[in-house]
Formats: structure tokens, C-alpha cells, sequence
């Protein structure tokens, strides 16, 4: 996403003026347009807020070009963190995060493993991760966000090959990057799933030690069934029936397989995987460990990754990337304009709920508390908590209807659509990968056929699909469902070739706002 | 040594204007002329070396009897197929940046959703929008403007099982393809075959704006054995701004050179002697042919010639320079990348492409999928690309450049004195020698770009200073078109940090073909595997043992820091005009 610039100064104005006679005027007289919604016309301050971010953006080239460290500092230190909590400027923060993801990460801040092969040269890519250090795979986020739209999803082109050889395509763990708008989102749910599930261990614990017998407890929140949990009258927990959430009973909303709890761990994961810049939190958690050499390399222990820079993904990078991405907008559904189509579109969204399809793609979830809260994984105070009905990006989430439900209530909370319960599930073996994936700082270790739920919204913008991209269209990426989706599958067979058109129109419904952008 | 670039510009031999000086000239290219079909070669020009026919010379295109048509209805043929044409922008897109274009590119964006929505209700009807024949095309069914959005809309389209992507060899003895179900997508290639590694044109080229380059996680990687990364090559998907352009210099220059084959070749009979020629075209030497004569014939004798194949046809496309045409580049990279078989390429195989060893030899990739790609299509992506607009150089000036508005506390960006390091920047680049084989600008005389379809001969023509986007190169008073393309189409030897582990199409491992350096700005990652994130690792890069650039990376590595900060700002400079694009 682009952030919304401040007000401009003249000298933008001017360089709007130059810019336009780059363009290389007269223009030719536009074609005559096809008849659209009024929405389409594009307002002036719209165009000139992507005119300034352009021009911000090759400013920021220039910049480098003549002196390659200039932002360095901005980009890795803390500064702009605590300015932005003590001055409640995000707006400033979002910006430097767009260009911290934007950015040409270069050997200069530490991109790559081991040493360069002569002066001057490029550090080595690897298409290909070697094991839990990763590659040189990629030299921006932007690589593998910007289908559909900037912070969008990957191309089937740009799937990481993670936990490999470092050589071998056969041996690595393929993985599809997912858009990722409304993430911060997903995190305030987050949150509050885990407060109530933590209320319901802790009423099994006391009951379980009062009664002085085992205590099982159904874990339940916003409406969605996390499975058993066993209290223990001395005290312990038994989770082994529990195969929603780990056993920590942390809700972890990203990957995959709901590798990551949070966005600053899930931005200092990446930078280490995908750029090869050595994570402090990492170093901080592994150094001295037997098993060190297997997560940081086994450089000099000032240097680990052995590029010979020793400042590379601080916990501030991570807090801004993950600030940034939590202040993105949500996606949208853009239902068809023509009247017969809109009927097949509504016809569709009941189809997913007959078919079963939203028992786990769970179309609406609320949040009751727009504060997300960015952390360092570190001991270190740096954190940021930002409202984001305050200072997310449009279109955020707001409440429009406060109507009763079918039961009479009237729920509480800002609903948001994002398709899924945030819970994992067992999909069976024809989707599940060779091994099972353990998550970082031995949280738990998810079998191979052991998914989250899949957000579905912005899938429109996301083709290929699946975890790995291996089905092209939304048909065969549903008959890949198997185990606990086995019956919705089955259901999705049955139906008429009409039936399964009008659900697959539905489901191509859920979009994203335009952006508009110069480049 | 720094040279004023405006003496410089007095000085060089090379060309009638030196790069500064038609750099600068290029910014004020503002006014170019909308301008017809050039008209009679001027001074330079070789016979046939502009105008319709162009297709003749390339080296690897058809036999076919060329059957030139223009895009006027013709009475006499078979009445036009209903066809609804995808969603477009009304032909090509210009780089522009206006109300109007954000206007436009909203209405496309918009009809692109509904049209996917459509496509899942039915997507029978989506398909056929996609299809055309080159006969319809022939027959003037298909105006130009609809041509070029067609080939929008394929090169963004994600190809489905249905269209033919991928193939379904899995299963199929000893054949070169994964062993996957349908599609059957490969990240790593096998061979001559492919991956299939992408489903649409766009995956690779978004990089720097619309059909710009790829990351290098958007690397391909060929010739290898599907699994094993050290058996393989990679190589960087770079961007299509200015393709048509560059192949109309290709193809002045391969017309020059063969002009200059068949004087030698009269002389050669004329004098009963063994006569030899220096090559040259457009101020870039390709060595020395002797013709020999035997009878009434001669005996050419090529060895001693330098940086072109052996028929003397530049090919201005793959980083080796391989492909004379955009065609023939797209025929192969729609099966290799995408496992899409163009009829054409089944028509007329190619030594260096493996279709696949299905049984039928009308679908080699056994996905029961025939005539995946017609010939009109392929036109029709042909006249996208060629139609896009080409890069320019934009100088930083007083008013172009601004801080970043949250830097707040410091002016980022003085824009004067950014003009000033660009014009250091400029000399340096000439001073050092990097302009000998990055040659600023090729002029050419003619802007009429052809594509011949293989199978029926049909030839479609339009004119790029016409049909194509906005802006254009610069056109001289004499009607003299200035492509500031920055490469000597040549081929060179690149040493050992650069080289390769496969020869590609007879083109040794450490050869490759000058980049065009135009667009550079948005291109990063850069050389041919995209290993280079910095410019100056770039540049070092051309350092290794036995390159011809080694004096110049040596050079470079020897200027102050100041100076390297002056030749980035320059090649910075290097870029496409803005445009708007709505995602």
C-alpha cells in the first residue's frame, strides 16, 4: 500500500507541473470512454497524492545513488519508532515502513551470507533456502507482495523454496506468498481469542485443583470450537487432544500453518529468510546454544552470517515492518454490476454456507478494540500500540449496522470478512507436505497435513493457490480438500455445474479497492 | 580524464550526436511530431531497410510467401466473426500521467473485475475473447487498437488448464517434463523443454512499472535438469519498454550488414578475387567477411567476424541475443515459461525448443489441448510489446526532485546540484569508455514495425509512430528517429564472473549480448541472473578475466566515491516517462 502523503510543499507543485510536461505534451485527445460510475472519476488531490509519492520514491532513488548509506540509519534504528509513539505522528511512521518494504535491500545493509566473492562483488544469491538460515532469495518485500497490488501476494514465480538444500528444488519446503492486507486486523482477533481462551484455561485450572479431579473444558471464542482441554488437579494442563491452536494457546494468524503470532516476528523472519539479514532477536535466542550454528551460521560470534556487517535486521526494522503491515487497509467485495450475475453472486455466498465451506472459512469475525500492539521479540522496551481506527490505512474496518441478529442480539464489535477461523485443521494427505514444520522457539511442531485456515479474502487478487500454488483456479484448489473438509468437498462435487459457477463467482467477488499509482 | 560533454559530442566519430548531447535533447522530446510512414531512405539507410517488408531478413523467420495486408476490411473475404474484444485501453497505452489516463485506467481495472467474475460464471465466453484468428486479422476484422489491447489482456492473463497451460507429461515415458499432475509446473526447467514455471506474462515482468522486469525471485532457470541448481543457468527477466524500437534497429542494422554482404559478394565476382569487407553499421564494427569466388558464386569465409552470428542477423532479444524477433521470443517463451504451444512453433519447429514426446503430434504436451495458441494471438502480443512506449533520459532538475516530505528535518535533494552531478555523471560515463559498447543512441529511419505469422505468411504492419505509446523517441528535422537505447547490439565476450555454464543457441557461456541500458532505473536487480542489487556490483562485475569491458570496470573501481555517486545519478536517469497504472 502506498501511504497517503502530507500536505505538499510548492516545490511538489512545480515538479507536478514539470512531470506533466515530461509526459511529453500535446496529448493526443483521449478516446471516447465507455459509460462508468460516477466513483471512477479521479479527483485532482488523488492524482497529486500519487504524483508526490512517485516522486518521493525517485528522490529516494537519487538519493542512494549518491550516497548508498543515507537511509540507513532511518531504516534500522529506533529513533523513528519512539519520535512516532511520542508525537502520535503514524502517518510518518507508515511512510518510512512503505519505503523500509519498498526498499532495494543491498550488501551494504548485511543482505546475504558469507563473504562476497571478491570486492566490490555481489553477495551469492540462493534461489533455493538452506535449512532454517534461508537464502538470498529476493532483495525487497515488494518481490514477492505486489500481485493484485502493492502489498499484494506472490506469483507462482516467486514461491519461496524454504528449508532446503540449498540446491535442490526437491528438497525444499515450496511455499505461495500471500497478500497482506487486513493482517493487523487478524492480530486485534487474535488477541481476543487468546484473553478468552487464557480466561477458560485458567476457570478449568482453579475448578480442577478445587474439585482435586481432572477438569475438561471446551475452549470456545467468537463462536468458533478450539477442541478439549484437560486441567489436571496438580496444577498442569493436558492438551494433547487440542489440534486447533498449539498448546501454548496462542493464536498465530500467519503462515501457513499459523507459524506467527505477531507481525514484528513474522517481518523479522522474513528479513532473515529472504534477504539474508542476520536477525538480532535471533541471535539474541540461539547464541550459545548447541544447536546455534543450525539458525545463525557459524561466522565469529559478533557476526554469525560471516558477511562481515554486523548491524543487520534490528528488532526497529521489525517493529517498523510490522507497524507498517498492521496499518494496512483490508480488503474488499466487489460484487458484479450486472443484474443477473449479482443474483448468482448472492446465490453463491448461500451455496458456501450449504456446502460447508464457511464452517472453517468463517466469513465474519469482530473485534472490539482497534488498538494493535507492535513488540520487540527482544527483552527491549521497544514497543508501539497503534489504533488503528485512528491510523490505519482506508478503507479500515467501521461498524455501519447495529441491527439485532437472528437471535435477537446485537453483536458487539466492528465486524471484519476475512474468511476463516483462525484455527488449524487437518486437511489430509493429499495436501500435506513430507514433514512437519516446527515453529520457531520450539512453540510446537505442526504435522505435515495441518493447516490454518486459510484467510479467503482478497483471494481474487491471489491466483495461484494453496499453500504451495499448485492449483491455478479456485476449482482445483477446493479439490485438494481433504480430510476435515472432506465432506464440504464432497458437498461442492454434488452440486450442479451452475451451482458450483455461481459459488466460484462469489468467492472471484472478494477483491481489493483500487489504488492508483504512478510509476 | 573527464571530457566536456558537449566536446565530447563535436569530437566522437561515431555518431552525428553524442550521448550528453542527445540525452539532453531527449528530454525536450516533448514536442515530437506525430508523424506518418517515414518516407524514401535518407543517406544511411540501406536499400529495403525501413518499410513494410523488414521480415525478410530476419534470420530464423518464415519461407512463407510474405502476403502483406494493411487492416482494411477486404470485401472479398469471409464476413467477420462475432468477437467481443477483452477489456482495453483504446490501443496503446501512453506513459502518461493525467486525469484523463487515471480515468481510463480506472474503467479498465474496473472492467477486468467484472470481466473475472464472468470468467468463473462462465468461462467459456471469457476464452473466446482472447482467441483471434490471423486471418480475421488479415481479413481487417480487428482494428489495430483492438489488436494491441488483445495483447494486453493476454500478456495478463492467467492461462488456464482449459487455454492449454502446462502440459500433463507427468506420466508419459521419458518425457522431459515433471512428473506432477496437470499443469504440471516446474519452478526449475528441464532441457530445451521448459519449466512450464509461470502462468501469465506478467508474473516475471511487473518490475518497474507495466511489463517492467522481474526480481530475481523471478529468475528462470534453464537448460539444467529440473532439480538440481548447479546444472542450471539464470537469468533475469528483463523489462519490454521499447522492444518494438529495439528490434526496428536490429533490423536497420541487419539490412546494412547484408547490404554490405551482397556488395562484397558483386565485387567478389566482379574481380574473379577473394575481396573482404570490415563490417559496420551504425557506427559499431561486427569484424571482417572475405567472399571467395567459386564459379559464379562465393564462398563466404566468417571467422573472422566478431559479435554476430554467422548470418549476420542481429538479434536484439534474450540476454545472449538470440532472438532476432519479438515473435520468435514470445513463440518460444509462451511454451517454455507457460507450456502454451503456439500453432506456429508446432508448425515450424525449433531445434532449440522440446515441445514434448506426446503422441500426438499435434499436442507434444499430451494435455489434450490442441491449437493452444493461434497465430492471431501471437500477432496480437506481438503488437502489444512492440507498441510499448520507449524509456527516456530524465535529467534531475531544480523542480523535479523533492525530498521526502516526512524527512522533515533535512533537504534530501538539491535539484541543481543533482543536474550538475548528472552531467558529471555523463562524462564520466563517456570518459570511461562505457558508451563503446553501451552506444547511447542508434538513429534509424523507419517506424514501421511488421510481424509475420509462419504458418499462413500473413504479415500484419503498423506504424510505431502512429499506433505506438507515448513518448517516442526523438525525431531529428530529417526525419531521423534518435533511440536511445544505450547498446551496440553486439554480441561480447563478458569473462569469468559473468559467465555462465551453457552455451545458448551457439552462443558461448561467457558471451552476451550488450544490454540495453534504457529503463534502467526500474530494473533492479541487474545482470543476466539478477545476482547484482547494486549498480556498482553491477559494474564490477564486467571485470573478470578475459571480458572486453574489464579496462572500464577497472576504471570505474578506480574513480573516487564522488565520482561513481556522479555515474549512478546519471544511469539512474535512465528511465521510463511516469505513468499512471491503477491496481
Amino acid at each position: 500500500m502506498k501511504p497517503t502523503p502530507s500536505p505538499r510543499p510548492l516545490s511538489l507543485q512545480l515538479a507536478l507541473v514539470g512531470l506533466l510536461a515530461a509526459s511529453c505534451a500535446p496529448e493526443p485527445p483521449s478516446p471516447p470512454l465507455p459509460t462508468r460510475a460516477a466513483t471512477l472519476n479521479t479527483t485532482e488531490a488523488e492524482l497529486d497524492d500519487a504524483i508526490a509519492l512517485h516522486l518521493i520514491s525517485r528522490a529516494e532513488q537519487l538519493l542512494r545513488a549518491t550516497d548508498p548509506n543515507e537511509r540507513f540509519d532511518t531504516l534500522v534504528g529506533r529513533a523513528p519508532i519512539d519520535a512516532a509513539r511520542d508525537s502520535d505522528n503514524l502517518g510518518a511512521l507508515f511512510q518510512l515502513g512503505d519505503e523500509a518494504f519498498e526498499a532495494e535491500r543491498d550488501r551494504l545493509g548485511g543482505v546475504g551470507r558469507g563473504e562476497p566473492p571478491g570486492p566490490g562483488l555481489p553477495a551469492a544469491l540462493r534461489r533455493i533456502q538452506t535449512g532454517e538460515l534461508g537464502g538470498l532469495d529476493s532483495s525487497s518485500c515488494r518481490a514477492c507482495h505486489f500481485v493484485g497490488g502493492p502489498d499484494g501476494a506472490g506469483a507462482i514465480t516467486q514461491v519461496a523454496l524454504l528449508r532446503g538444500d540449498g540446491q535442490h528444488l526437491s528438497s525444499a519446503t515450496v511455499r505461495d506468498s500471500p497478500h497482506l492486507m487486513g493482517l493487523g486486523y487478524l492480530s486485534l482477533i487474535a488477541r481476543e481469542i487468546e484473553a478468552d481462551l487464557d480466561r477458560l484455561r485458567r476457570n478449568a485450572l482453579r475448578d480442577a485443583v478445587e474439585l482435586n479431579q481432572p477438569v475438561t473444558t471446551q475452549l470456545n471464542s467468537k463462536g468458533i470450537d478450539f477442541g478439549p482441554l484437560t486441567a489436571l488437579p496438580d496444577g498442569t494442563l493436558d492438551a494433547s487432544a487440542l489440534t486447533s491452536v498449539s498448546p501454548d494457546l496462542q493464536i498465530r494468524p500467519f503462515g501457513h500453518k499459523g507459524r506467527h503470532a505477531d507481525l514484528a516476528a513474522l517481518a523479522d523472519e522474513a528479513l532473515q529468510l529472504h534477504h539474508g539479514l542476520q536477525s538480532a532477536s535471533r541471535v539474541a535466542t540461539y547464541a550459545g546454544r548447541d544447536d546455534a550454528a543450525r539458525w545463525l551460521g557459524d561466522g565469529p560470534p559478533t557476526d554469525p552470517d560471516g558477511d562481515g556487517v554486523v548491524r543487520e535486521a534490528t528488532q526497529a526494522q521489525a517493529v517498523l515492518l510490522g507497524a507498517y503491515m498492521a496499518m494496512l487497509p483490508v480488503p474488499e467485495i466487489r460484487p458484479p454490476t450486472d443484474p443477473e450475475m449479482a443474483l448468482a453472486w448472492s446465490h453463491g455466498f448461500r451455496l458456501m454456507e450449504q456446502v460447508g465451506c464457511t464452517t472453517c472459512h468463517r466469513a465474519e469475525l469482530r473485534f472490539t478494540d482497534y488498538a494493535v500492539t507492535i513488540a520487540a521479540t527482544d527483552a527491549t522496551d521497544l514497543a508501539i500500540t497503534i489504533d488503528l481506527g485512528a491510523h490505519g490505512q482506508e478503507p479500515v474496518p467501521r461498524r455501519t449496522d447495529f441491527g439485532a441478529d437472528d437471535e435477537g442480539i446485537i453483536p458487539r464489535g466492528v465486524p471484519i470478512f476475512p474468511f476463516t477461523d483462525l484455527r488449524r485443521h487437518d486437511l489430509g494427505p493429499e495436501l500435506a507436505d513430507p514433514t512437519p514444520e516446527d515453529l520457531p522457539d520450539d512453540a510446537d511442531t505442526i504435522p505435515g497435513s495441518v493447516w490454518l485456515t486459510r484467510p479467503l479474502w482478497g483471494l481474487a487478487d491471489t491466483a495461484p493457490y494453496l499453500h504451495d500454488g499448485r492449483a491455478p483456479t479456485v476449482a482445483d484448489a477446493i479439490e485438494a480438500h481433504g480430510g476435515e473438509a472432506a465432506d464440504a468437498r464432497q458437498t461442492w462435487r454434488d452440486l450442479s455445474d451452475s451451482d458450483r459457477a455461481a459459488l466460484h463467482l462469489f468467492l472471484m467477488s472478494l477483491t481489493r479497492a483500487p489504488t492508483l499509482l504512478v510509476e | 580524464m573527464r571530457l566536456n560533454p558537449l566536446q565530447h559530442a563535436l569530437n566522437t566519430t561515431r555518431m552525428p550526436l553524442a550521448a550528453p548531447l542527445v540525452a539532453l535533447a531527449l528530454l525536450v522530446a516533448c514536442d515530437t511530431p506525430r508523424v506518418g510512414p517515414r518516407g524514401p531512405e535518407g543517406p544511411q539507410g540501406p536499400p529495403g531497410a525501413s518499410g513494410g517488408g523488414a521480415t525478410s531478413d530476419a534470420g530464423d523467420e518464415p519461407d512463407a510467401p510474405s502476403r502483406d495486408t494493411d487492416s482494411e476490411p477486404d470485401a472479398a473475404t469471409a464476413p467477420c466473426p462475432e468477437w467481443t474484444a477483452p477489456p482495453g485501453l483504446g490501443g496503446a497505452a501512453d506513459a502518461e500521467v493525467s486525469l484523463d489516463a487515471a480515468d481510463r485506467w480506472k474503467a479498465f481495472r474496473a472492467a477486468r473485475e467484472q470481466e473475472r467474475m464472468l470468467e468463473a460464471w462462465d468461462p467459456a465466453r471469457v476464452t473466446r475473447r482472447y482467441r483471434v484468428e490471423q486471418r480475421d486479422i488479415a481479413a481487417g476484422c480487428v482494428s489495430t487498437d483492438a489488436l494491441i489491447d488483445l495483447g494486453r489482456g493476454l500478456f495478463l492473463r492467467s492461462f488456464t488448464l482449459a487455454e492449454g497451460l502446462g502440459n500433463d507429461l507427468g506420466q508419459v515415458e521419458g518425457s522431459p517434463a515433471g512428473r506432477l499432475p496437470r499443469p504440471n509446473m516446474r519452478r526449475l526447467q528441464q532441457g530445451h523443454f521448459g519449466g512450464p514455471d509461470a502462468t501469465s506474462c506478467a508474473n516475471c515482468h511487473w518490475k518497474g512499472g507495466f511489463a517492467g522486469g522481474g526480481d530475481h525471485t523471478d529468475n528462470m532457470y534453464i537448460l539444467g535438469d529440473g532439480d538440481d541448481l548447479s546444472t542450471h543457468d539464470a537469468r533475469n527477466p528483463p523489462t519490454l519498454w521499447g522492444a518494438g524500437w529495439a528490434e526496428l534497429v536490429a533490423r536497420e542494422m541487419t539490412a546494412a550488414l547484408h547490404a554490405q554482404r551482397d556488395q562484397l559478394r558483386r565485387d567478389a565476382l566482379d574481380s574473379g578475387e577473394p575481396a573482404t569487407v570490415a563490417l559496420q553499421t551504425h557506427g559499431v564494427r561486427f569484424g571482417a567477411l572475405t567472399a571467395t569466388p567459386t564459379g559464379d558464386e562465393v564462398t563466404f569465409d566468417t571467422s573472422a567476424v566478431e559479435g554476430i552470428d554467422p548470418d549476420l542477423v542481429i538479434k536484439p532479444f534474450g540476454w545472449k541475443g538470440v532472438f532476432s524477433t519479438l515473435r520468435h521470443f514470445v513463440r518460444n517463451s509462451l511454451h517454455v515459461h507457460m507450456g502454451l504451444q503456439p500453432e506456429e512453433l508446432l508448425a515450424h519447429p525449433d531445434p532449440e525448443t522440446d515441445p514434448g514426446n506426446g503422441p500426438d503430434p499435434d499436442d507434444p504436451d499430451h494435455d489434450g489441448v490442441t491449437r493452444e495458441f493461434t497465430e492471431g494471438q501471437l500477432t496480437a502480443l506481438v503488437l502489444f510489446l512492440a507498441t510499448l512506449d520507449a524509456p527516456l533520459v530524465e535529467v534531475p532538475t531544480a523542480s523535479g526532485v523533492d525530498g521526502p516530505p516526512y524527512s522533515g528535518e533535512f533537504n534530501l535533494v538539491d535539484g541543481q546540484e543533482m543536474t550538475f552531478r548528472w552531467l558529471d555523471g555523463s562524462a564520466i560515463f563517456t570518459g570511461i569508455g562505457c558508451d563503446a559498447c553501451h552506444v547511447p543512441v542508434m538513429a534509424i529511419r523507419a517506424s514501421r514495425y511488421t510481424t509475420q505469422a509462419r504458418v499462413s505468411g500473413e504479415s500484419t504492419s503498423i506504424d510505431l509512430a502512429i499506433d505506438g505509446a507515448r513518448p517516442l523517441p526523438t525525431q531529428r528535422d530529417d526525419g531521423v528517429w534518435l533511440v536511445p537505447t544505450f547498446s551496440d547490439f553486439k554480441r561480447h565476450r563478458m569473462g569469468d564472473r559473468l559467465a555462465g555454464r551453457h552455451a545458448e543457441r551457439g552462443v558461448a557461456p561467457d558471451v552476451y549480448m550488450t544490454r540495453r541500458l534504457w529503463g534502467l532505473a526500474g530494473s533492479a536487480p541487474y545482470l543476466h541472473d539478477g545476482s547484482a542489487i547494486l549498480l556498482d556490483e553491477a559494474i564490477a562485475m564486467h571485470g573478470g578475466e578475459g571480458s572486453e569491458a574489464r579496462g572500464q570496470a577497472e576504471a570505474f573501481m578506480a574513480l573516487s566515491e564522488r565520482d561513481k555517486a556522479s555515474l549512478r545519478v546519471f544511469l539512474r536517469s535512465l528511465r521510463r516517462a511516469p505513468t499512471i497504472r491503477v491496481r
